[in-house]
């Protein structure tokens, strides 16, 4: 009797998965490990007080048509092309210290002042000892039909406006670093009656009851409690001399702000006028952290209507420009400039913040908000405009502010202003 | 026609489970390093209570720009007290704080202080361990010293025998309270009982610098070269930064004091 052959090949080619699926569940298993990461907030104390937890999942992608008047600004994969030379060269606003040659060392002479010289380079070594605020990190900002703002976190520099076929669109800035260590300490002592402890007794008990209290201790001294009844104060003075100053009073009235007279570090024609002048290529091409942080997948995407918006960004460039295909093309252009690029804490730094409606048509309700990192304290006051605003503050849940700019006139298409603001190193 | 079914042996089965996780377990180790990596260096196996000069060596096996690195360090003493770092088997010339020098990462340093205000006669003999360093813009590290503070009441409590371990941190700017620090005195956190400072520290921040005060003193005509811990002579530079700012310069001391 021949024994039966087991048709072991046969079943396991039918039994077991082809290769290539075994291999593609392995593919996916490790995608899914080393590469998925959730999106969360910046930083545990960046979410806003704005909106309530419960509204942002809500917020957050509402792309129904329904609702096209809420428009969210959505991160999508960066597919851009290098931009043009002109358009690098036109959008960077890399702008430092301007007019104040600064030396290796970081110190200015001939009367320019240190603190201008701050670092011209890019972020060296870890992002924690700089202090970064601007653009929209973290959870994207949102506008709701209430214009209720949602996901605006610590350190996010947003503008939202309105276009005139009614969509609502929201454009962050470039980020601003400045080098400003803080430090902490944690600190223990060891006590020598620490360890005396251990030598002492477990327990010691002794009971001593005092068994009565009776001693009553009589004043030695008794004060008499009588008032006097005749009062005799001291004789006033019978001579009232009156000293009558001059008639004439001198009215000095000081300028509240002057924005037209911006520190050397803004003193450039892109902040003045929002044009690019070929002259200041060499102060624009000593670029700020921010520019060189907006490169390549850094540079939040804008969505508006459903529509995939176009961002153009470059190597050195800090503003972000956004904008649709659509023939209206709104376009709103916001730039920050910090004073300088290194701080000690206790230092005030100033903010220039340089909006400009770039695209075609009339823009209304813009809306400029900056949502201060924990270390730097707004100081009072000190907000300026160029354009006619509502400014108002709001206390974040950090301990900073957010600070608010409601341009009252609409925004003409060429149209653009100012604001400047100063903050406090803590 | 009947058809024959074999099942397979459960020695394969298990062979192919195992297979099969044994290429999940490899895929994710090399893929897991790398993202592993990508985590801040914190001290996970070192503790504060470890003898000085242990956690800042082991720091630079870890690699990094840290090895032959010069950090500027600012000592901090109270007005009058007089800081002398050692140099060799003995101590330099003390000078009144704050005093700039310029550490590295591994060594451990020790420093005499004296004069303290109201105490005239006590010595304290602080040691500093750098374990990591700041990465500030080129040209700007003098400006930027890593503080360190010797407190009068932790000085004398030093003298009087406690032993006091202060790990100095660069704080997280997501996790940094919003309080103002314009003076100079640093704000402190004190540990509970059993709990490791530097674990603390890392929570809080990156460690920078440990000090540690008291418990040791050391021969009063010879310093032995273990109590100085054969600290290398550190670099001593001239102004403190906030005076050589305003002079519009700075400099360092011609080599670094000899002694």
């Amino acid at each position: 009797m021949v024994p039966r052959r087991p048709i072991k090949s046969n079943q396991e080619n039918t039994l077991r998965q082809p290769a290539w699926f075994r291999f593609g569940v392995v593919a996916v298993a490790t995608f899914i490990l080393c590469s998925c990461q959730a999106g969360v907030p910046r930083s545990p104390q960046a979410v806003s007080n704005l909106v309530p937890t419960s509204d942002l999942q809500t917020a957050r992608f509402q792309t129904d048509p329904a609702r096209s008047e809420v428009v969210p600004a959505i991160y999508r994969e960066d597919s851009h092309t290098a931009p043009p030379a002109e358009k690098v060269a036109e959008y960077a606003a890399g702008i430092r210290p301007a007019g104040c040659p600064c030396h290796s060392d970081g110190y200015s002479s001939e009367g320019c002042s240190a603190e201008l010289c701050g670092n011209s380079g890019p972020i060296v070594g870890p992002r924690d000892e700089y202090l970064c605020d601007g653009g929209d990190g973290g959870l994207p900002v949102g506008v709701r039909e209430n214009w209720q703002v949602d996901g605006l976190e610590q350190e996010d520099t947003v503008a939202h406006y309105d276009t005139v076929d009614g969509r609502t669109v929201v454009t962050p800035s470039n980020q601003v670093c400045i080098y400003a260590p803080r430090f902490g300490v944690v600190r223990r002592v060891v006590d020598l009656r620490e360890y005396a402890r251990y030598d002492m007794p477990g327990g010691f008990e002794q009971p001593v009851a005092l068994a009565k209290i009776d001693e009553n201790e009589e004043a030695a001294t008794s004060l008499s409690q009588w008032e006097p009844k005749i009062h005799r104060a001291d004789a006033p003075p019978s001579l009232l001399r009156d000293r009558t100053q001059l008639g004439e009073l001198d009215n000095e009235a000081s300028l509240y702000a002057s924005i037209g007279s911006l520190a050397p570090y803004a003193d450039l024609q892109i902040v003045r006028a929002g044009e690019y002048n070929s002259d200041e290529k060499a102060l624009l091409a000593r670029s700020s952290l921010a520019a060189i942080t907006w490169a390549g997948d850094q540079a939040p995407q804008v969505s508006i209507d459903s529509r995939h918006a176009q961002a153009e960004v470059g190597v050195k460039q800090a503003a972000e420009v956004y904008h649709t295909n659509d023939p209206t093309k709104p376009r709103l252009r916001l730039i920050k400039l910090a004073s300088c690029g290194s701080a000690q804490p206790g230092k005030e730094i100033e903010f220039t913040l340089r909006f400009d409606n770039i695209g075609s048509q009339e823009m209304g309700n813009v809306t400029i908000m900056d949502n201060l990192t924990t270390r730097l304290e707004y100081v009072s006051e000190s907000a300026k405009s160029s354009v006619d605003a509502d400014f108002s503050t709001e206390t974040n849940l950090g301990g900073s502010v957010i600070l608010r700019w409601e341009i009252k006139e609409p925004l003409d298409a060429g149209a653009g202003g100012i604001l400047q603001f100063r903050c406090k190193v803590r | 026609m009947t058809t024959v079914r074999q099942s397979l042996s459960s020695d394969e089965v298990r062979l192919r489970v195992e297979g099969k996780l044994l290429w999940a377990v490899l895929v994710w180790l090399v893929c897991g390093a790398a993202v592993l990596a990508q985590d801040r260096p914190v001290h996970w196996l070192h503790a504060g209570a470890m003898p000085p000069g242990a956690i800042g060596r082991q720091r630079l096996m870890r690699g990094g720009p840290l090895s032959g690195f010069c950090q500027p360090v600012e000592i901090r003493a109270p007005l009058g007290a007089r800081i002398a770092p050692a140099a060799g088997s003995n101590f330099l010339e003390g000078r009144v704080g704050p005093l700039l020098v310029g550490l590295s990462v591994g060594p451990v340093y020790r420093f005499r202080v004296t004069d303290i205000p109201e105490f005239p006669g006590v010595e304290v003999f602080p040691t500093v361990e750098l374990v990591d360093r700041l990465y500030p813009p080129p040209g700007q590290r003098l400006r930027f010293p890593v503080p360190i503070e010797l407190a009068r009441e932790e000085l004398i409590a030093a003298s009087e025998g406690s032993f006091i371990t202060r790990v100095i941190y660069l704080e997280d700017p997501d996790l940094a309270p919003a309080i103002a620090r314009d003076g100079l005195q640093q704000p402190w956190v004190e540990t509970r009982p059993g709990d490791d400072p530097l674990e603390m520290a890392n929570h809080l921040g990156r460690p920078m610098a440990i000090l540690r005060m008291g418990g040791r003193v050391p021969n009063q005509n010879q310093p032995e070269a273990a109590f100085l811990y054969n600290s290398p002579l550190p670099a001593i530079y001239n102004k403190p930064p906030e005076a050589a700012k305003q002079r519009g310069q700075l400099g360092v001391s011609s080599a670094i004091e000899s002694h």
